[in-house]
């Protein structure tokens, strides 16, 4: 369950990620960046709960009008172009202590 | 020297990947690169030969197979369009040896990755020398093959181990249609020679094949499935789905084998096969239609496409689709024209990709990319002669190649050469859009990436761009160079290398077409460049609290950035069904349920219960068995003496006591 503000910071993290995916150029980002922290700090000291819900509302359709098909992914994260590049072979593989007793019996 | 030119690739290959450990990783590497650079400066000399010298070479090495009536030699054919396919694969695969060098110097595992560059560029040269389609066919699987390997290089990642089986899958489509089309040919000819099918092809073009109880065309017919295999390789409209997903590969497999070799395996496959295919009007007609379809497919998609290799590989797919419709139109010397200039400006474009990729850390998405005309200056270069060349600059090799297409194919008097033709004007104003497009994004306006990518941006280092540099110079100067050779009017040098109409005289006819039309691709490259420039410059005003789009807008946004919803149509209309079928029907229902059930295990397991069932619910002593074998024992004896006396043996009589018997002596269970 979660709390309203985590809820907001959220839906807020989710609105800037896709103000990102669609901005081509970084003033653009910044303006609309700026535009919606412009929203949402207008909003901040509401306290009216009618009021809260309907900006609360209002992000979640802002968040699912602009969600983009093709959302960035940092190359080195989850499903990004360089997660799992090179990995690591298993450790059971490597682990020495799994190879104690070769040599060790007189065959 | 031919017999060398075929097999250093193939040594190359096998020191890197046999004796790599024991070499030491620069010692094999330079091995390889080594025999590369002597394979592609004897295939300069093999195309001098051939080409200028008008010498073709045609040699058989021995007997492969002998069966019946079906005799496969090895053979190897060099004629002028050997040589010319010979000399874009080497040429073109010695400079991405060279760029691999450093581009990969930090993987571990490089030596594997030049041993797979190396033994796909054998497999390439086996199947343009092949003078048979068997051995065709063993080139073209093994392209196949070490696509699906060099894809899924870094085969830890998830991803590129499906975008590889998604390639070889789809890949294997064309290959069982092209190999129904060797059977169908054996049928027709008796022969998979070249040399035979190409010479008595004229003789049986009214050749009828009975198909449930239709005649069908032969020629027609194989035609259909060489098509197949045609749409699989070359990633034609319908089996297309691996040519962007093979990006998963490092960026030098991308320039090599999804620009410039691999992908025109298909292009190859139908201007070898064209003394065939051209007796079939309505094989032509398809290439035609298909071709011009994936142009159009391929650049709508490519206008959308956020990652740098997809727009790249997208492109590739719409300038392949250039080549077929040219085929079909029976274009065929401008269709290798452009697959020449392709190959060299298609692999700068990929490498100059590769070394912006390199410099930011491998990040690859042009919406972090930026301002990096000053920090990468000479790839920046590079990457503007491959684009100006891509979009037909004028007197750049992309101009002569890509006009001579679009001109021939208005000139035509039928139908589908208007089509093909309009559409591909259509396609240039989009292959400019999406070209400029990802040279302001990647290049220009401010930098949109971290500051730590920043602090590290570098360009390429020496070995990546000397590479650079001679593919940007061939881009510049091979299309002027190599203008009359190619489709030059009485040219000499195609002589029997695919099919000449006698009455073809498109290049006559698109000389005196309207002067607007010659300088149509010139306004579509004008207006291709300034819509990305005014649109990235008014960009920066745009709010998005102010824009309303339509949901008719945001549904064609999502359609083409979904790339028109293929993949999704291709997994609910056929992977999934097929799945269904294949595991839960096919392999719990069938394999798994009714074969055990009415077989060996089934048939066991029902004895064993009904027996070990009997065995624990018995309650008859051994006297009572032995009381029922001596009653059986007499009632033999009575009914034979009564068949002795009677002159007869009535079984039905044996059958019939025997159960009146039983059901007397019904044993009870209590």
């Amino acid at each position: 369950m979660l709390s309203h503000s985590q809820k907001v910071v959220r839906l807020y993290r989710k609105a800037i990620k896709s103000i990102r995916d669609y901005s081509e150029d970084y003033d653009m980002f910044l303006a609309n960046a700026g535009d919606l922290r412009a929203a949402l700090k207008a909003g901040k000291n509401e306290t009216n709960p009618f009021h809260i819900q309907q900006m609360v509302k209002q992000l979640e359709n802002f968040n699912s009008y602009w969600e983009h098909p093709d959302p960035y992914i940092p190359c080195d994260g989850i499903n990004g172009t360089k997660w799992q590049r090179n990995t690591a072979p298993a450790s059971y593989v490597v682990d020495p202590t799994n190879h104690l007793l070769e040599g060790f019996r007189k065959d | 020297m031919y017999i060398v030119n075929l097999i250093l690739p193939l040594i190359g290959s096998i020191v890197t990947g046999i004796l790599g450990h024991k070499l030491g990783n620069r010692i094999s590497i330079q091995i390889a690169v080594g025999c590369m650079m002597l394979t592609a400066l004897s295939s300069l000399y093999i195309g001098y030969e051939i080409l200028l010298c008008n010498s073709v070479v045609h040699f058989k090495l021995g007997t492969w197979m002998q069966v019946g009536s079906l005799n496969v030699e090895y053979g190897l054919l060099y004629d002028s369009l050997t040589s010319i396919m010979i000399i874009v694969i080497t040429s073109i695969s010695s400079m991405v040896h060279l760029y691999s060098m450093d581009y990969m110097k930090a993987d571990p595992h490089k030596t594997r990755f030049f041993s797979y560059l190396s033994l796909f560029t054998f497999f390439m040269m086996l199947l343009v020398t092949a003078d048979n389609f068997v051995q065709l066919f063993f080139g073209w699987e093994g392209v196949g093959i070490m696509s699906y390997l060099l894809i899924n290089f870094w085969y830890t990642r998830l991803q590129a181990n499906k975008s590889a089986l998604k390639a070889v899958i789809l890949n294997r489509f064309g290959d069982f249609g092209l190999f129904f089309g060797i059977l169908l040919v054996f049928l027709v000819f008796k022969s998979v020679d070249f040399s035979v099918i190409f010479t008595v092809a004229p003789f049986v073009t009214e050749y009828t094949i009975n198909l449930i109880g239709y005649e069908v065309n032969a020629i027609t017919l194989i035609g259909s499935f060489i098509v197949i295999g045609v749409v699989g390789k070359s990633a034609q409209l319908g089996l297309h789905m691996w040519l962007p997903d093979a990006m998963e590969g490092p960026t030098p497999v991308s320039a090599l084998l999804h620009a410039a070799t691999m992908v025109t395996a298909g292009v190859f496959l139908v201007l070898r096969t064209s003394p065939l295919l051209s007796y079939s009007i309505t094989i032509l007609n398809i290439l035609t239609i298909i071709g011009a379809l994936t142009t159009l497919f391929a650049t709508t998609i490519g206008i959308v496409q956020n990652d740098i290799k997809r727009v790249i590989a997208y492109s590739t797919c719409s300038q392949l689709g250039y080549m077929i419709f040219a085929c079909g139109l029976l274009n065929y010397n401008a269709s290798i024209y452009h697959l020449t200039t392709h190959a060299f400006f298609k692999a700068l474009l990929f490498l100059s990709a590769g070394s912006v990729i390199h410099g930011l850390n491998d990040e690859q998405d042009m919406r972090k990319m930026g301002g990096l005309v000053n920090l990468m200056p000479l790839t920046y270069q590079c990457m503007l002669i491959g684009t100006l060349a891509l979009t037909g600059f004028p007197f750049l090799s992309g101009y002569y190649s890509k006009d001579i297409i679009l001109e021939t194919s208005y000139a035509t008097y039928y139908w589908e050469g208007t089509f093909a033709a309009i559409i591909g004007y259509v396609a240039a104003f989009g292959t400019t859009f999406y070209s400029f497009r990802l040279l302001i994004l990647t290049f220009f306006n401010k930098p949109r990436m971290s500051y730590k990518t920043i602090q590290g941006v570098h360009e390429a280092s020496t070995k990546m761009v000397i590479p650079l540099v001679i593919l940007a110079i061939c881009s510049i100067f091979i299309g002027y160079i190599t203008k009359d050779l190619f489709v030059g009017l009485g040219t000499p040098v195609w002589n029997n290398s695919f099919y000449a109409y006698p009455y073809n005289n498109l290049i006559l006819e698109s000389e005196v077409l309207q002067r607007e039309l010659k300088l149509l691709p010139l306004f579509a490259f004008i207006y291709g460049v300034i819509t990305p420039v005014l649109f990235y410059y008014n960009i920066k005003e745009a709010r998005m609290q102010d824009v309303v789009m339509t949901e008719s807008t945001k549904e064609s946004y999502f359609f083409f950035v979904k790339k028109w919803y293929f993949d999704f149509l291709s997994r609910v209309l056929i992977v999934v069904p097929f799945f269904h079928l294949s595991y839960d029907v096919m392999n719990k229902e069938l394999d798994k349920g009714l074969w055990e059930q009415i077989g060996v295990t089934g048939v066991a397991t029902a004895l064993v219960k009904e027996f070990t069932e009997f065995k624990l619910n018995n309650e008859t002593t051994i006297s009572t068995y032995i009381s029922y074998i001596v009653q059986a024992i007499i009632m033999i004896i009575v009914v034979g003496l009564f068949s002795y006396v009677a002159g007869v043996i009535y079984m039905e009589l044996y059958i019939l006591i025997g159960i009146i018997y039983i059901c007397i002596n019904k044993p009870n269970k209590s």
